[in-house]
């Protein structure tokens, strides 16, 4: 039972670490993690905002809209994978 | 579109190095080939050193300086000491050197050919077996460790900078290795690309060369049981666990059993 638990306990950690691999996202050259905070902070942008990158590197949104679209594309994809294969590893 | 069409399209590629030695490399980096075709089909590879058979183009080179690394209880020799020559070797703009022991998993990689980041590297690992994310010091410094195991550089007059530097510390190891305070019998391409890295930033901060994201990787003690396009089985003392993701193994044996 223990050994049961272990394993589960091991294997979501992994699909953690995926997940939060997988909320990258690339936008004009920039990279960015699209957690719940930029899914909010993008929101709050206007066309021809500068916004830091992960690698604190400015990148020119020329476009909020689509930036937002891309963001929210991301995340959800992520966390459906996420929420799939963690029904998968529980059950 | 045809395959080579997209080559020039994209003008970025994967390099593998692949040299003999004990261990059968030919057969690893032959996987690690097949893996790359399957999650990032548009990508051309080129092999460097053998030929990896599926590799789109190669480039011939003679085993570089020897290099000695303990595997298992034996020190045997090790040949990973070209990779500082991937600058000239590489056709191509932009382009991403990985060891034959990183296996590809996904498509994750995509996103360091689409980053305007010119030198591109992990800096945290995610300890399987232990389910730690860790940083690695450069011996006794403050200078934190950067992966060589994933490199990703453009084209730039600074790259190359970084390439120079890069053989400067491997030719001036044991220096790096006293002021450090690191052994020097065994040469690390990790610790060098690290110094060298800051040495290009004037030892200031190289937070904009780390990849977001943590580098898997499991420990010697862990065995490759099975492989798959999408997966890799482990088994270690505890038990079986399967890795979906990028990751990079170190028990080679096994790995090239397991391929």
């Amino acid at each position: 039972m223990s050994q049961r638990r272990f394993a589960i306990k091991r294997d979501l950690n992994l699909l953690r670490q995926r997940c939060e691999a997988q909320l990258i996202m690339v936008y004009q050259g920039g990279m960015f993690r699209c957690d719940e905070h930029m899914i909010c902070y993008a929101k709050t942008l206007q066309s021809g905002d500068v916004i830091m990158d992960t690698n604190y590197t400015p990148i020119k949104i020329s476009d909020a809209q689509d930036f937002v679209q891309h963001v929210e594309q991301q995340h959800r994809m992520a966390m459906n994978e996420y929420a799939e294969e963690y029904e998968k590893i529980v059950e | 579109m045809l395959r080579s069409m997209k080559k020039l399209l994209n003008d970025c590629g994967i390099l593998i190095y692949n040299f003999a030695s004990h261990i059968d490399y030919t057969t690893i980096a032959q996987r690690c080939v097949a893996q790359c075709k399957t999650h990032l089909p548009n990508i051309p590879i080129m092999s460097v050193g053998q030929l990896i058979p599926g590799a789109d183009s190669h480039c011939d080179m003679d085993n570089p300086q020897h290099n000695k690394k303990v595997f298992g209880n034996k020190s045997k020799t090790w040949h990973n000491l070209a990779r500082h020559h991937s600058f000239e070797i590489s056709p191509w703009y932009r382009t991403v050197v990985i060891d034959s022991d990183f296996m590809i998993m996904t498509d994750q990689l995509q996103k360091l050919f689409a980053s305007d980041q010119q030198i591109m590297m992990h800096r945290q690992w995610y300890d399987i077996t232990n389910d730690a994310v860790e940083t690695m010091s450069v011996g006794t410094s403050a200078i934190d460790m950067m992966w060589a195991t994933v490199l990703k550089f453009d084209r730039t007059d600074e790259v190359q900078q970084f390439f120079d530097l890069w053989k400067k510390v491997i030719t001036n190891y044991s220096y790096y290795a006293k002021l450090f305070a690191f052994s020097s019998h065994v040469i690390r391409n990790d610790f060098a690309v690290s110094i060298a890295l800051k040495q290009l930033c004037n030892f200031g901060s190289v937070d904009h060369c780390v990849i977001p994201w943590n580098i898997h990787t499991t420990r010697d003690s862990v065995t490759v049981k099975n492989f798959g396009d999408n997966k890799i089985t482990f088994t270690d003392a505890k038990s079986n666990f399967n890795v979906a993701f990028d990751c990079h193994v170190l028990n080679k044996e096994s790995l090239a059993d397991a391929c």
